[in-house]
């Protein structure tokens, strides 16, 4: 099989199997309502629920960026399941909107915020 | 209580067809294609906002098939530094430096040349334009990168020219399964007659790269994950204007913890067309990264 042959057939099966196995996966992250993003959460912790966390050392971009939003003492994330419990100081007024955007810097996807 | 968050539009980011279509169709006129990053082939992940991705690759070369007159034995040893900053989101910028040491054996000769010194240092961007995380592991993410290679080799270890490159990289995870896709072309403006740097040499340099990694462990993530390991399997492809082409595969290994990843890759060529400088042989790569 001359170079050319073989470089004209490995691409086009490599490609397809990029693409089927981009697009077999379809679940969607919920529809969202409306919420006070601006609004300092209430409890000692929250949960978010993240996607895209694909690999350990990418998701160690999410803990990273939320230990830098002021009053975030610890993090810890479940890849499986896309959780990332976060423990608030007790006196800290983090807001969602914080959170949010730390997910956001880490380039994830936030599809919820879940608090006590 | 759950709070949805439909006021975060910037976190919430749904794949829309038409765009699905466009980053799609940017990839098929040209007929092909961190975390999940294999050795040789780009991926489209970035550090996040402010973070630094050290990489450090150690690279083994043995060239044969020297056209020039000296007809030279080449054994080469590697080491490339890659400095990534997420600037952000969908931006990051890289500063690569190599430096290499050369073992060359002129047909006839008893004596060995030895040459040490930096190789050409390359700037480059990363742009990501395209990203839908369709559950907590699946993605898929397309990006657009390029840069220039600028003339800090010394001796024989540089093309002495400036030299821009760009190229498109398509990731997509799913599951245990990454794949990884990547174009680019490199413009050489100068370079030797008789270089021995694949792609550095006077004409022009297509690379085609596609890479697949397969969860070896473990099978399902948890909150207790704190490392995977990984089978890659790669076909790094290089075709210069002068029509030399050169496929090498490359199966190896890759360990990832959270704050670092270290690889194992061996590559063979399995198609050699090369006329123009020497061929590769045997390419061994050992890699370690550090996210900071």
């Amino acid at each position: 099989m001359t170079s050319k042959s073989l470089l004209v057939f490995a691409f086009p099966v490599f490609l397809a199997a990029g693409l089927l196995s981009g697009c077999a996966g379809t679940s969607q992250p919920a529809p969202a309502a409306s919420v006070d993003a601006a609004a300092p959460l209430t409890g000692s912790s929250a949960t978010l629920i993240v996607h895209g966390m694909s690999c350990p050392l990418c998701a160690n971009n999410v803990d990273k960026l939320l230990m830098t939003v002021p009053g975030v003492e610890s993090v810890r994330v479940d890849m499986g399941t896309g959780e990332v419990k976060v423990a608030l100081a007790p006196s800290a007024r983090v807001t969602k909107a914080q959170l949010a955007k730390a997910v956001d810097d880490s380039g994830f996807t936030l599809t919820e915020v879940r608090v006590p | 209580m759950s709070s949805p968050l439909q006021d975060f539009s910037g976190t919430h980011r749904r794949p829309s067809s038409a765009l699905l279509a466009l980053g799609l169709g940017l990839l098929a006129p040209a007929g092909l294609a961190y975390g999940q990053e294999a050795t040789n082939t780009p991926a489209a992940t970035q550090p996040g906002v402010g973070k630094w991705y050290l990489r450090e690759r150690v690279q083994y070369l043995k060239l044969g098939d020297d056209p020039s007159p000296e007809d030279r034995d080449i054994d080469k040893i590697v080491a490339t530094t890659a400095l990534t900053y997420g600037i952000t989101r969908e931006l990051s910028a890289t500063l690569t430096l190599p430096f290499t040491l050369s073992f060359e054996d002129p047909a006839g000769s008893t004596g060995t040349d030895t040459e040490f010194g930096a190789g050409d240092a390359s700037l480059s961007f990363k742009w990501r334009p395209f990203q839908w995380d369709l559950n907590p592991v699946d993605s898929v993410r397309v990006a657009f990168f390029g840069g220039v290679e600028a003339p800090t080799g010394t001796g024989d270890l540089g093309s002495h020219s400036w030299d821009p490159f760009a190229g498109v990289v398509f990731t997509s995870i799913l599951g245990r399964h990454g794949f990884n896709q990547a174009l680019s072309y490199k413009f050489n403006t100068g370079g030797d007659e008789f270089n021995t740097v694949a792609g550095d040499g006077p004409d022009d340099a297509l690379r085609y790269d596609t890479s697949y990694l397969f969860r070896l462990d473990p099978a399902e993530y948890s909150a207790d994950t704190s490392a995977a390991t990984y089978l890659t399997l790669e076909l790094n492809g290089l075709y210069e204007t002068n029509g030399d082409n050169e496929i090498l595969f490359g199966p190896g290994v890759l360990y990832e913890a959270r704050t670092f990843a270290v690889e194992a890759t061996i590559g063979f060529p399995i198609v050699q067309d090369v006329d123009h400088r020497p061929s590769t042989d045997l390419m061994v790569t050992l890699g370690f990264r550090f996210l900071f």
